[in-house]
């Protein structure tokens, strides 16, 4: 069993989960902390949709980025196991 | 805070659904058997014949147990009433995907739908407890979340349930880290719930081991993975769980990220996993293959069946630890 390779795959698995909480930091204590300069119904609603927006593009960058990680170090293992053979 | 009777009905949920399944497990090999209900092993170079729908011991199990606290624990029998409807009613469809394939979009349509009964029945809080943060209130997304984190949980469990002993080591390794985590937090019911499935699964384990002896089809793996949304919510352990199922969501994640979309098994051209002469498996170089857990450990070289579950096994314990670490930053409240 490759045991490096199982280590590599704990430390994707240790860097999402801290970029989780990362994430979830930013979104709540600085995103849905904002506060609405009136109490206009207009600018309520476009300020809750800046926030759902905002933290939607964040998690789909984080999406992204875990899925490029792991696409490239799959691909990067793969061959490199089969030039050592 | 958890109590001592807490402890106790804990107890006699995993003792009671542990026992059941045990002993039901045998007896539906012979059953299925007869009546012809079987799968291929396809992981094995001989392709043996195994019974398939062994998670009906699962649901049985789970049904038994849950009768016999909610007549015992009054305070919480609403909450394991709901508990067994929803898990019930996605053990139906998945019963229904064994005997004749489901639609590949439906399926999960199906089974967000089955979250509804705890919408309806208010046995929620919108107020996830988040790490780092404390209390958070999503009034209006939570209902939604519930409904999403059922076709997450339940398709995404299926999708891990490809090796023999996989799908019930790796939730049982998750309900143990649940138990924990509720202990913790003092989440009554999310200790109570964890115990009934842990002692039903670990009790599967034992006849799903390699080399299997029975499979738990749809009807376990969707059901488990019911159990496994239902605990989150109904004992708010939202985000625990999420860390905690992490092998199951990468799985799944990567693997309908590198295909483009929902595909039943059989649509899939390319397999992740290919079989070499000596009863190993390799990952498939191909291109167009899913990239699944399995292939992205088997990049690392060839494995055995049995050396691929020991990986899975160990990567859900990892994530299990962490989840347990989550739980203790919320209890601590850094």
């Amino acid at each position: 069993m490759n045991n490096k390779h199982i280590l590599n795959i704990l430390g994707i698995m240790t860097l999402v989960w801290v970029t989780m909480l990362i994430g979830l930091v930013i979104i709540w204590k600085f995103i849905v902390p904002l506060s609405y300069p009136s109490n206009s119904y207009l600018i309520t609603f476009l300020i809750s949709t800046f926030k759902v927006g905002v933290s939607g593009i964040l998690a789909f960058i984080w999406l992204y980025l875990w899925n490029k990680l792991v696409k490239t170090y799959f691909w990067k293992t793969l061959r490199g196991n089969r030039d050592n053979e | 805070m958890v109590s001592f009777s807490d402890v106790i009905y804990a107890v006699l949920g995993f003792t009671v659904s542990f026992v059941v399944t045990f002993i039901l497990v045998p007896l539906l090999i012979r059953k299925f058997k007869e009546k012809g209900i079987v799968g291929t092993d396809i992981h094995k170079s001989e392709k043996p014949e195994i019974p398939e729908m062994g998670g009906l011991s699962i649901l049985i199990s789970t049904i038994i147990a849950g009768i016999l606290l909610s007549a015992l624990y009054r305070e919480l029998a609403n909450i394991f009433i709901v508990f067994l409807i929803v898990v019930v009613a996605v053990g139906i469809i998945g019963a229904i995907d064994d005997i004749r394939p489901l639609n590949p979009k439906l399926k999960p349509i199906l089974t967000a739908l089955a979250g509804l009964p705890i919408i309806l029945l208010g046995t929620y809080v919108p107020r996830p407890v988040l790490p780092i943060i404390g209390k958070t209130r999503l009034t209006i997304v939570y209902p939604l979340l519930i409904l999403a984190s059922f076709a997450v949980s339940t398709n995404a469990v299926n999708m891990l349930d490809i090796f023999n002993g996989a799908m019930a080591g790796t939730c049982g390794i998750l309900f143990l880290a649940l138990l924990i985590a509720s202990i913790i937090l003092g989440s009554e019911a999310g200790l109570i719930l964890s115990a009934i499935m842990l002692g039903s699964l670990i009790a599967f384990y034992y006849y799903n081991k390699y080399p299997a002896k029975i499979f738990s089809g749809d009807v376990g793996s969707l059901a488990v993975g019911a159990a496994i949304a239902a605990t989150a919510i109904i004992g708010r352990l939202e985000i625990i769980t999420i860390v905690a199922m992490m092998p199951h969501i990468m799985n799944g994640f990567h693997s309908l990220a590198s295909i483009g979309g929902l595909l039943e098994r059989r649509q899939i051209k390319a397999r992740p996993t290919k079989i070499l002469s000596d009863g190993r498996l390799v990952a498939n170089e191909d291109p167009k293959a899913p990239i699944t857990l399995a292939r992205l450990i088997l990049a690392g070289g060839p494995l055995y069946e049995y050396e691929i579950v020991k990986v899975l096994f160990l990567l859900s314990a990892y994530s299990g630890l962490l989840a347990i670490i989550t739980a203790l930053i919320i209890a601590w409240g850094l």
